[in-house]
């Protein structure tokens, strides 16, 4: 997949990419209240792959919010890729978004009147670069994705496997040093989801991203290389797949 | 089906607020507009009809013959007629108070002959109105004033007023004040009384009367006895009924109030589109709701009732409200409408515009028929809904885009249709067919829409990626992703920019024709009139020894006096101007259209004949060589018509005489205005004050330049066009709620998307600038639209509408500022309109949008 780019966080191989520090998120008020998370650490180094399972309710969504920047805690800590999202404002905030954090989304959500190459290139339009100066790199990833021959296909013109082959590489456009998954394979069919899984390694692999992916599946899980479990808000077990220790330093 | 109505329809209304809202006022301006058209129009024609009334008093007949008057021993013969019980003449002159500026209509009543003086009370708190009555009726200037008009100016009895009238202004005594009842609440209650022979004298009509109200003997027909009266004066005099005066009248201004109505009638049609766009947007965020309530049972037909039901909900809140608002619309603009109708046609003073109980209905039926007929084909769309592919997910956001090309070629066949339609002959001189034509080609402009969209959308693209990046980009794709309401949205746009650039067609292409018609046939220098600047139906007429001592004024070459009086002809109510015309015709030339090249001289003088407007030509199927029989004092007489030319000085048609064939024919010398030439190298300033000095303070004139008569001229266009102007206003107004809907409609169908987007890096700003751009699109779509439709219906209107309404043919004549205005307008309003929903698109919270399906 290419070289990675330089980052800053990368020349210190055991600084994290991603940490949350006793972070709690409670909506609403009084008897209303739901307490989403409940005192969540979590630290992730770059290129590990990180995934997050439990059952609906339990607070995955919510902890992929406050990872993608989307969300605020109610007290505790997010830091991302070195800092804390507290201090930012909308702008600085997307901007992180657009920037340092790849997204991957369960129904794949490319824009319908944007071709392949074009919605891969979007993130990196919208930083202000212009379609010559980013369109050899989203062939590359469309052709690194398999869809070298698909490039001005829209949208409606794909199988939901290719749509989310297209939205890996939007994420990669930008050499994110994180990208967040929700259900990526929760729409595919088996085939399709095993294809997807196996791209989201390799950028693991080779390019060192550190990736948050939140799904259902066992056997997608099975891929990364920790597994979170959640439940109540809580982070119930931490494992690293290799060693079957537990992963999270308190 | 109320329940079902009640808990799904009312409640999803209450909780789409805005949405809600925006159509309630697309619906309830366009019926206001309606309603509020339609009140002021009634209200002009009730003032004059309650003035006719008020003075007749039930009268059988009255006698005629416009403004020159009937003469004073037709009386007699009138009063020997087998059937008459009894006959009293009348005088209505108009003057002005020159220290309120008010106008006055003074009655010159023959207190001998009739009785009970017209409905006047005679006493008031049990005394006589009057204390002396043979010193009020010997007094020159004896006048009785209506109650509330001395009150107004703190008149007592036994104290002066002054007045301008045609012997210039005089001191009158006030010899006692008038109930508002009978003849002095005419006029809204700006009324004086005059004994018969003063009044003549005053208003220099000594021998004539304007009027002779008969009242017939309870055992004969007032249609037999009309038919004596004219046999036994052998006269052309005009003897009707006053009913039909009124009659007369709304023939006169039918072509003002018949524009009116109808673009009262597009602020509807937009509404309409309002709704419908509302509602289909409606269906297409509720179809899982929709889908929900057929699988569990509901047929076709409920789901259309609801859907409909719900529209009828707010088309009855909308045509309540509308009907207020109209109201109160009535009430602001009444005195434009009056002010119009008096300068252009008769003088009318309306005291209010109400809105009858009918009316009201109307207005409530319109706004539900306007919401019932918009929501028609989303309720069919949301009855089709298939509940397996819509709770499937599987049913897309966008709807399924139209064959453009298939509704251009629909729509242009729409165009080539009106042509021959548009050629078809008035029925009764009424453009009906103008008019559907002009709808013609307005709808099929509409269906060109789409088609003109992805033009707009392939030929910005460039611009907009150029100004906003990729974000251009995609507001450019977002403009004909759903063609159909992107569509819909320029639709109405369109409607209230078309008719403005139509309207401004006519506008224009008249004022053009018109200043050339000004610069070759009113060439004067100066001009001299009381009560108005101009000679029209409000300037107060003038004996002609106020002339006197003007051609000696230093400057001064020639002075002619004009004289513009309203004459019936047929069913029509003419304008006859005579002049001395060798004086006129010193520096004026007539646009000949039919005649010989040329009419010069004492042509006029010599032959006795006249030249008549195009206008009137072509309503009575007259041509040079033909005679214009009107009826004088000693019969119908027949002038023979030497030449048809352009005029516009009256819609209902124009004679040109010579004044001595006037007063010959007419026995009428009264003169409406002094036209003056200068002497070549004349200082025309130091004229004008010299005559302001003289002349103009003695006898309170007003002196005004061609250049400052063109300019009122001008401005008496543009006041015809006023309420016309204000209702386009409106019109562009519900449009541009469209688009607040079209676009808030688009927020939420791509909720998910933009939460997307933001969550990907775009700014809020991007995101604004994404619906801002995308407005402007939609708004340069729908000027695009306007200018093709509003030209095309301009075309008509000059073409068409107008030669039908008025007989004046007028060179097609392009509003290119309007059309730019109306560009400028829709872009920039479009763009305006969208900040509201680009607000709430940049502040959508993304992780909500995100989980939006």
């Amino acid at each position: 997949m290419g070289a990675p780019l330089p980052r800053k966080h990368l020349s210190d191989p055991t600084m994290s990419i991603i940490e949350l520090r006793d972070v709690h998120r409670t909506y609403g008020e009084g008897h209303a209240a739901v307490r989403a998370l409940r005192g969540v650490n979590l630290v992730v180094p770059p290129g590990q792959f990180v995934a997050i399972m439990g059952p609906s309710g339990s607070g995955k969504s919510t902890l992929l919010h406050m990872v993608g920047a989307l969300d605020w805690p109610s007290s505790g800590d997010v830091i991302l890729d070195g800092q804390p999202i507290a201090k930012l404002d909308d702008d600085a905030l997307t901007r992180l978004r657009r920037d340092r954090i790849g997204f991957i989304f369960q129904f794949f959500n490319l824009l319908p009147t944007l071709t392949a190459i074009e919605n891969v290139c979007l993130p990196a339009l919208l930083a202000g670069k212009t379609l010559g100066d980013v369109s050899p790199k989203a062939k590359e990833l469309l052709t690194r994705v398999g869809l070298g021959g698909r490039l001005n296909n829209k949208p409606s013109q794909m199988s939901g496997g290719e749509q989310q082959r297209v939205a890996i590489a939007r994420a990669l456009i930008t050499d994110p040093p994180i990208l967040l998954a929700d259900e990526p394979t929760g729409n595919l069919d088996s085939k399709s989801g095993a294809e997807v899984l196996q791209l989201l390694r390799e950028a693991c692999d080779e390019r060192r991203v550190a990736i948050v992916m939140v799904t259902h599946d066992a056997n997608a899980a099975l891929k990364a290389d920790r597994q979170v479990n959640i439940k109540d808000g809580e982070v119930v077990s931490d494992v690293l797949h290799k060693s079957g220790q537990p992963a999270q330093v308190q | 089906m109320l329940t079902v109505l009640r808990l799904i329809a009312a409640r999803h209304l209450a909780l789409a607020k805005v949405r809600s809202l925006l159509t309630l006022l697309g619906i309830s301006i366009g019926v206001s507009a309606v309603v509020g058209i339609t009140a002021l129009n009634g209200a002009v024609l009730d003032a004059f009809n309650n003035m006719v009334e008020s003075i007749s008093r039930g009268t059988d007949l009255q006698i005629s013959a416009g403004e020159a008057g009937v003469p004073d021993s037709v009386l007699d013969v009138v009063r020997e007629v087998p059937g008459v019980a009894s006959a009293s003449p009348l005088l209505e002159n108009t003057v002005q108070d020159p220290e309120t500026g008010d106008r006055i209509l003074v009655l010159g009543i023959d207190f001998l002959a009739d009785d009970p003086f017209r409905g006047l009370a005679e006493k008031e708190g049990g005394k006589n109105i009057v204390d002396d009555e043979v010193a009020f009726l010997n007094s020159p200037r004896a006048i009785l004033i209506a109650g509330p008009y001395a009150q107004s100016r703190q008149l007592q009895k036994g104290q002066t007023i002054k007045l301008v009238t045609p012997s210039g202004p005089l001191e009158f005594e006030v010899f006692g004040l008038l109930a508002p009842t009978g003849a002095a609440k005419a006029f809204g209650g700006n009324v004086g009384i005059m004994g018969m022979d003063a009044a003549q004298l005053t208003f220099g009509k000594v021998g004539r009367y304007d009027r002779i109200d008969v009242d017939v003997v309870d055992t004969e027909k007032p249609e037999v006895v009309r038919d004596r009266i004219r046999t036994a004066t052998k006269s052309g005099f005009v003897v009707d009924r006053p009913k039909d005066r009124g009659v007369r009248v709304s023939r006169m201004v039918f072509a003002l109030q018949t524009g009116l109505q109808l673009t009262s009638a597009v602020a509807l049609l937009v509404g309409v589109f309002v709704v419908f766009n509302t509602m289909a947007i409606a269906i297409l965020q509720r179809r899982r709701e929709l889908a929900t309530l057929r699988a569990l049972g509901t047929t076709r037909l409920r789901v259309t009732l609801l859907v409909a039901g719900e529209a009828a909900i707010l088309g009855m809140l909308g045509g309540i409200l509308g009907v207020f608002i109209g109201r109160g619309m009535a009430h602001l603009a009444l005195g434009i409408v009056a002010d119009a109708i008096s300068a252009l046609y008769v003088e009318v003073k309306p005291t209010g515009a109400e809105v009858s109980p009918t009316l009201a209905l109307v207005g409530f039926l319109l706004g539900l028929g306007c919401a019932i007929v918009g929501a028609t084909r989303p309720a069919w769309k949301a009855a089709g809904l298939s509940p397996v592919i819509v709770l499937a997910g599987r049913a897309t956001h966008s709807a399924p885009p139209k064959h453009p090309l298939m509704l251009f070629a629909i729509g242009l066949v729409g165009y080539v249709l009106s042509f021959p339609v548009s050629n078809l002959p008035a029925p009764q001189g009424m453009p009906v067919f103008g008019y559907l034509s002009s709808f013609m080609v307005l709808l099929g402009t509409a269906l060109m829409g789409p088609l003109i969209l992805h033009g707009v959308k392939i030929v910005m693209e460039p611009l907009a990626t150029r100004l906003g990046s990729v974000v251009g980009h995609l507001a450019a794709e977002n403009l004909v992703r759903d063609l159909s309401r992107a569509s819909v949205t320029s639709a109405a746009l369109m409607f209230g920019l078309a008719l403005s650039i139509g309207v401004g067609s006519m506008v224009h292409s008249f004022k053009v024709t018109m200043d050339a018609w000004l610069q070759a046939s009113v060439p004067s220098d100066l001009f001299v009139s009381a009560g108005s600047q101009l000679a029209d139906q409000k300037n107060i007429p003038l004996k002609p020894e106020l002339g006197d001592g003007i051609e000696k004024i230093p400057g001064v070459d020639k002075v002619f006096h004009v004289r513009m009086a309203q004459i019936p002809y047929e069913d029509l109510t003419i304008q006859v101007v005579s002049q001395e015309s060798e004086v006129f015709f010193e520096r004026a030339r007539l646009i000949i259209r039919d005649g010989p090249s040329r009419i010069e001289g004492d042509m006029l003088r010599r032959t006795g004949g006249v030249t008549i407007s195009e206008n009137l030509a072509q309503k009575k199927g007259l041509k040079a060589g033909d005679s214009l029989v009107l009826g004088t004092p000693d019969g119908p007489r027949a002038f023979p018509i030497l030449a048809v030319a352009v005029d516009f000085t009256s819609d209902q048609g124009f004679a040109l005489m010579d004044r001595q064939t006037y007063v010959e024919a007419f026995g009428d010398t009264l003169v409406d205005m002094f036209q003056l030439y200068l002497k070549p190298g004349a200082n025309l300033e130091a004229v004008r004050k010299e005559l302001a000095a003289t002349v103009g303070r003695k006898y309170g004139l007003n002196v005004v330049t061609n250049q400052e008569f063109r300019d009122y001229v001008g401005g008496l266009v543009d006041n015809a066009f006023k309420i016309t102007s204000a209702i386009q206003l409106v019109a562009l107004l519900v449009a541009l709620l469209g688009i607040i809907n079209t676009l808030l409609a688009s927020v939420l169908d791509r909720t998910r998307e933009i939460g997307v987007l933001r969550a990907i890096g775009t700014l809020r700003n991007q995101v604004n600038l994404l619906m801002v751009l995308e407005a402007m699109m939609l708004g340069l779509g729908g000027a695009i639209m306007a200018t093709v439709g509003g030209l095309a219906f301009g075309y008509i209107f000059v073409m068409v509408i107008n030669v039908q309404s008025t007989g004046w043919s007028l060179p097609f004549a392009v509003p290119w500022r309007t059309v730019g205005e109306a560009f400028a307008i829709s872009v920039l309003a479009a763009g305006f309109a969208s900040l509201v929903p680009a607000r709430r698109a940049g502040r959508l919270d993304i992780k909500e949008a995100l989980a939006e399906e």
